[in-house]
């Protein structure tokens, strides 16, 4: 058996976790990625019927079931996993509310879309996430 | 004293007999993984003194190797 410091195979309960992982996520992202292509090509009125409301706050239940898959990615990774996912959400959600209380600013000044401001900061928030994330893990692994 | 070992341009102390005791089993890191329930590079992270376990997980170290906490990690 290959009891080298460089031997790369993943253990079982590696690939347990990645499975899981792939089976948590596939329905938010699915749910996300469909309903939001349909409202960028289609661009329903959302005050014309309860039907069209419903299909513009689709998103929302791909949002709902992302955040339930990474909370169980959470629950299910490692000590050592957790402390680095969670130190990256928290730099992430440090620029998340920097980015509010400058788009608040904006908003009480009058200045800028508040629509665009809002992705401006979600975008921000996940890239900053990532970036720490990957920062993080290459600091303790 | 643990040693040192350099890991990119990082120096960490290895305050720890995991590498030395797992080779005495013949296990692989991803063994010894299935073995605590973590990840592999977990094992890797605490061989290379990059990553300080928690007491618990620590316990459930000294527990695999039959051994008391204090022979597999030196302060």
């Amino acid at each position: 058996m290959d009891t080298s410091n460089h031997e790369h195979r993943r253990s079982v309960s590696d690939i347990a976790r990645k499975r899981s992982a792939s089976r948590d996520l596939i329905p938010g992202l699915t749910i996300l990625i469909v309903s939001q292509m349909s409202l960028i090509s289609l661009d329903p009125d959302a005050s014309d019927g309860a039907l069209n409301l419903a299909w513009a706050l689709s998103p929302l239940v791909g949002i709902a079931l992302l955040v339930w898959a990474q909370a169980r990615i959470l629950a299910r990774s490692d000590e050592r996993e957790r402390a680095q996912e969670l130190s990256a959400m928290a730099i992430g959600f440090a620029v998340v509310v920097s980015a509010l209380a400058a788009a608040g600013v904006l908003q009480g000044a009058d200045l800028g879309d508040a629509r665009q401001q809002m992705q401006i900061t979600t975008g921000l928030g996940i890239a900053t996430w990532v970036a720490a994330s990957l920062v993080v893990k290459r600091r303790t692994s | 004293m643990g040693r040192r070992v350099a890991g990119g341009q990082a120096t960490h102390v290895v305050n720890n007999r995991l590498r030395e005791l797992r080779a005495a089993q013949r296990w692989s890191q991803a063994d010894l993984a299935d073995r605590l329930d973590v990840s592999r590079q977990t094992v890797n992270s605490i061989e290379n003194g990059r990553y300080d376990p928690s007491l618990p997980l620590a316990f459930k170290i000294a527990q695999v190797f039959a051994r008391p906490i204090e022979e597999i990690f030196r302060p």
